[in-house]
């Protein structure tokens, strides 16, 4: 996947068996690109996931523990959500609840590390 | 449904209700009240429920049964008020059906309904205990300080314009104890006193509470307890479920003690918890008495679950946070949480496992599976 844009990475991301959708938001909440298939709207998705990152850091500051949270993976009964930190924004990954975490999360961190690199070139 | 079918079903309700009476046992009554269920007889069912129950007070299926057929028959009376309250309102039905959404545990729904009957009748104060005991259970779920502050706002608002309020006063007197608020504990106390509205709760709470000084800032009480995730005092008043149900409940306690001993022994892991409801137990290495790690769990978990809930992937059950140097492993059921947290490169699969194991067996323990 090298070399990609970041809309191309968020459709191979989407095309990974099991995933239902992806998006890339920034840390505030606004959706900077999305893949998510008709199945999830891009503003509700963003939304939630910034309210749980928000909070789940000031839960952290608060109890005086550091408050980066690199990624944080949320296994639910009709599916799983991945939020990944991707520098000053977030990948969202949607899958359903059958898919395997392991190989999927190594692809989810591949993927944010080439949008790192591609965020400095194509936003 | 023709004659003959009707004829089919009349004959096998009288074989399953001779067999109930001649070989009782578990079983035979729940086939019975499967019959009846299939023929839209709630009523029916939550006296064989009960007369099941009575005979067999430990069979998890019965409870079930009966538990079945109560929602089925409130769900008929909400469907019924509803069309009623459509037409013309009236104060005691909206008490009523707020009652209901109450007991089922809706509490979205128990404001709703309370709010619209104040705004058509806004004397109406038997609502506003109603609204006051929603907020209270969900003050003493989540230990939110505006759930608690607005309780007692509304609870204030009712014993004004219900001096003799016992249930004002109680509630008022209980809720203060518990966050550390003595000084208002006590005067609600004595008003119960004064009301002759007295038990050995009541007694107990103001021996313990003496005789307090000085003012409470009860907002900055409710904000303390919320940032601490903990109770300042442990309840007082039994739960209406009797005494099973807190038999239950410590043994519960007992299990996850146990278990959570267990846990903190795993490669990697740090401190572990396991929160039931308002009660907390916490191993490890833990700094002090006002360690953040049962706020943190408490905290992502409610975001985890709402978040999950309103993406429409379902309900949340494990969760794993990776921040700067550590993890959190969480798993949550019901009003059940138990998390960990970890070094980044602990074995996550076995620590979720062991989460797993850990709220199931005090979940089974809760229901009295294992009685």
């Amino acid at each position: 996947m090298g070399g990609k844009t970041l809309g191309e990475l968020l459709v191979d991301l989407r095309d990974v068996e099991g995933v239902r959708g992806c998006a890339l938001s920034t840390n505030d909440g606004i959706i900077v690109r999305s893949e998510l298939n008709g199945r999830f709207r891009d503003d509700v998705v963003s939304g939630l996931a910034s309210f749980l990152l928000s909070t789940t850091r000031r839960a952290f500051d608060e109890a005086g523990e550091a408050s980066g949270i690199d990624r944080f993976v949320v296994h639910a009964t009709h599916g799983k959500m991945v939020i990944k930190r991707v520098e000053d924004a977030f990948l969202i990954v949607i899958t359903d609840q059958f898919a395997r975490l392991d190989s999927l999360l190594r692809t989810v961190d591949a993927v944010a590390a080439q949008m790192c690199a591609a965020s400095r070139l194509d936003v | 449904m023709n004659l003959i079918q009707k004829l089919k079903i009349w004959k096998e309700l009288r074989r399953l209700e001779a067999r109930v009476r001649q070989t009782p046992s578990p079983s035979t009554f729940i086939d019975l009240g499967q019959v009846y269920i299939n023929l839209g007889m709630h009523e029916r069912t939550l006296v064989l429920a009960d007369e099941g129950l009575a005979l067999f007070p430990q069979s998890a299926e019965l409870r079930k049964l009966r538990r079945f057929a109560h929602k089925t028959r409130l769900n008929q009376r909400i469907r019924e008020l509803r069309a009623s309250l459509a037409g013309s309102p009236r104060a005691e039905e909206y008490r009523e059906l707020a009652g209901i959404f109450l007991e089922i545990g809706d509490l979205e729904s128990v404001q709703q309904v309370c709010e619209e009957c104040l705004r058509r009748f806004p004397s109406e104060t038997g609502v506003l205990l109603i609204q006051a005991r929603a907020w209270l259970s969900t003050f003493y779920r989540d230990l939110s300080a505006r759930a608690g502050l607005t309780a007692v706002s509304q609870l204030r608002h009712l014993v004004r314009a219900e001096p003799r309020s016992e249930v004002g006063h109680r509630l008022l007197a209980e809720v203060s104890f518990r966050v550390g608020a003595d000084r208002i504990a006590r005067r609600h106390v004595d008003e119960l006193y004064r009301l002759e509205a007295v038990d050995a709760e009541v007694e107990t709470m103001r021996d313990e509470l003496g005789d307090p000084a000085g003012e409470d800032d009860l907002e900055s009480l409710f904000h303390a307890v919320e940032r601490r995730g903990a109770l300042t005092r442990a309840p007082l008043f039994p739960s209406t479920r009797g005494v099973a149900a807190s038999r239950r409940s410590n043994d519960s306690f007992d299990r996850a003690r146990a278990a959570l001993v267990q846990v903190t022994r795993l490669e990697g892991v740090r401190k572990a918890a396991y929160i039931r409801g308002s009660k907390a137990l916490v191993r490890g290495d833990i700094r002090d008495s006002k360690d953040g790690f049962l706020r943190i769990s408490r905290v992502v978990a409610r975001a985890a679950q709402r978040a999950a809930r309103r993406m429409d992937i379902g309900s949340f059950n494990k969760g794993v946070v990776d921040a700067d140097g550590q993890r959190i492993c969480l798993c949550s059921y019901g009003e059940v949480l138990a998390a960990v947290a970890c070094a980044p490169n602990a074995p996550t699969d076995v620590i979720l496992d062991e989460l797993q194991e850990l709220v199931a067996g005090s979940l089974a323990v809760g229901s009295g599976r294992d009685a």
